[in-house]
């Protein structure tokens, strides 16, 4: 089982330039989509409160769908699968749900 | 100038020692070998401290790759060794001074052995994880049905809310020029996916839950472990059971026929059956029930975890526990739930495990006053009795 290995050899320290950029452009993005999923998430709590009103509610909804757009772009461009933009936060398991 | 040795240790066996050890190759390439005291039988090889000291196993279980080999290496010779004799098999990493050193540790815990010893007989241990099911992931969903009525009417909406279908958008949400609506019928398409993502997580856990109450009837002992992390197994899907078994000799045809049994009844888990195990699981004294562990393992988060905060009396100080009463820690929690006596110590349960009820305030005592300090969480629910 090559998993264990893969695993190190994901998570060895790499000083080259190339890979310290895409370590930190994936660390970013993953706080970014971090904070992504939580205001969607936060946004539908508010919807099913009742606060809002319908515009407001259009509105919220326009923002996060083209928030995901861009995600995906970004995400693309450089190359990331959804998988890496996650962290591990050890016992406490992974940062972002599996989803 | 003779390098400093130390001796590994792999299993205790009682009288009439496994014989024909001989021949067998340890973790560090030396020949295994018994040593005898207080009437049991240690199964131990000689080691050199320079890769099996203390620092230096600090510094080598960090890296996978001995760690694996050195794991290998000791189930090796604790299954050889079980195969001769009933075995209480050490933890990975048990070194001693001298066998001096060994015979001191024999002496000392031969109660703890031989009940142990005792208890297990001739019996096997068989692991079972169960993982939660996922349909899979593609937004068309050749092969995969929708994963129930739950999801039924958001399975197409859930597939293109899926981060991995992102480019399979459905052809009406058009970014600039929507109409009326595109926004909140994206907030209900997310919401949907979420409730369903939850319903197939409860549903999962559920089904884990049932599977293990069905085996634990089965076996004659069972112990949970915390899930394991995907980096770990290499498997994408969250464990969401993690148990070991003891079960009699002749029983492992049942248990295998029930393992895939359930499997059937219960599609949204995948079982994984392993064994059989020397008793690595079951090598301990027997622990008092732990419901409120075992409920929090299901709950599919792991069993521990550590943490530190700030109260506005000080410093409150959470701990971990595996469980295991030898390592005596508390563990985190968060609200009460209930308290119990066990290893002779009062003891807090509740919703993310269990914990001695101790006080942060060095000089304190180590038992609860009913308005202990910690018992203002931050949920602010909780109160000890």
């Amino acid at each position: 089982m090559t998993s264990s290995r893969e695993f190190q050899r994901r998570h060895h320290i790499d000083a080259d330039p190339e890979s310290v950029e895409r370590g930190l452009v994936s660390l970013v993005l993953t706080v970014v989509e971090l904070l992504r999923q939580l205001m969607e998430r936060q946004a539908l709590r508010r919807v099913d409160q009742g606060t809002l009103t319908d515009e407001q509610v259009e509105n919220i909804g326009r923002t996060l769908m083209a928030l995901e757009d861009r995600m995906a772009e970004l995400r693309e461009h450089f190359g990331l699968t959804p998988e890496d933009l996650n962290l591990d936060l050890g016992p406490l398991g992974p940062l972002l749900p599996y989803d | 100038m003779a390098e400093a040795t130390g001796v590994w240790v792999y299993a205790v066996a009682e009288d009439a020692g496994p014989a024909g050890l001989g021949e067998l190759c340890g973790v560090g390439g030396g020949p295994v070998r018994p040593v005898e005291a207080a009437g049991l039988i240690a199964v131990v090889e000689d080691v050199g401290l320079d890769q099996y000291g203390e620092s230096a196993l600090r510094r080598n279980l960090e890296d996978l790759a001995w760690l694996e080999a050195t794991a290998r290496a000791h189930h090796r010779v604790i299954a050889a060794a079980g195969q001769l004799a009933p075995v209480v098999p050490m933890g990975l990493a048990s070194v001693y001074a001298d066998d001096a050193g060994v015979s001191t540790m024999l002496a000392e815990r031969g109660g703890d052995f031989r009940q142990a010893l005792r208890r297990i007989g001739t019996r096997r241990e068989w692991g079972v994880k169960a993982y939660e099911a996922r349909p899979s992931e593609t937004g068309a969903a050749p092969g995969g049905a929708p994963t129930g009525p739950a999801a039924a009417g958001a399975g197409p909406a859930a597939a293109s809310a899926r981060p991995a279908a992102a480019g399979a958008r459905p052809a009406a949400a058009g970014p600039a020029a929507g109409g009326a609506g595109t926004g909140a019928a994206y907030l209900q398409r997310r919401r949907s996916a979420l409730s369903a993502h939850q319903d197939a997580r409860r549903a999962a856990l559920q089904s884990a839950r049932e599977v293990h109450g069905e085996l634990s009837r089965l076996a004659a002992e069972n112990r949970m472990h915390a899930p394991q992390a995907p980096q770990l197994t290499g498997i994408r899907e969250p464990m969401i059971l993690n148990a070991a078994y003891l079960l009699d000799d002749g029983r492992s045809d049942d248990f295998a026929a029930a393992v895939s049994a359930l499997a059937q009844r219960h599609p949204g888990v995948r079982l994984e059956l392993t064994g059989p195990w020397p008793p690595y699981s079951f090598a301990g004294p027997e622990e008092g029930a732990d419901p409120a562990g075992a409920a929090e393992m299901l709950g599919g988060r792991p069993a521990w975890a550590p943490s530190g905060q700030r109260t506005r009396r000080g410093r409150r100080w959470w701990y971990l526990s595996t469980g295991r009463p030898r390592h005596r820690h508390p563990s985190v929690g968060r609200c009460e739930s209930r308290r119990f006596l066990r290893n002779g110590l009062p003891w807090w349960t509740c919703s993310t495990g269990s914990w001695p009820a101790v006080s942060s305030w060095p000089g304190k005592s180590p038992f609860p006053s009913p308005t202990s300090t910690w018992s203002r969480s931050r949920c602010g629910r909780s109160s000890p009795r």
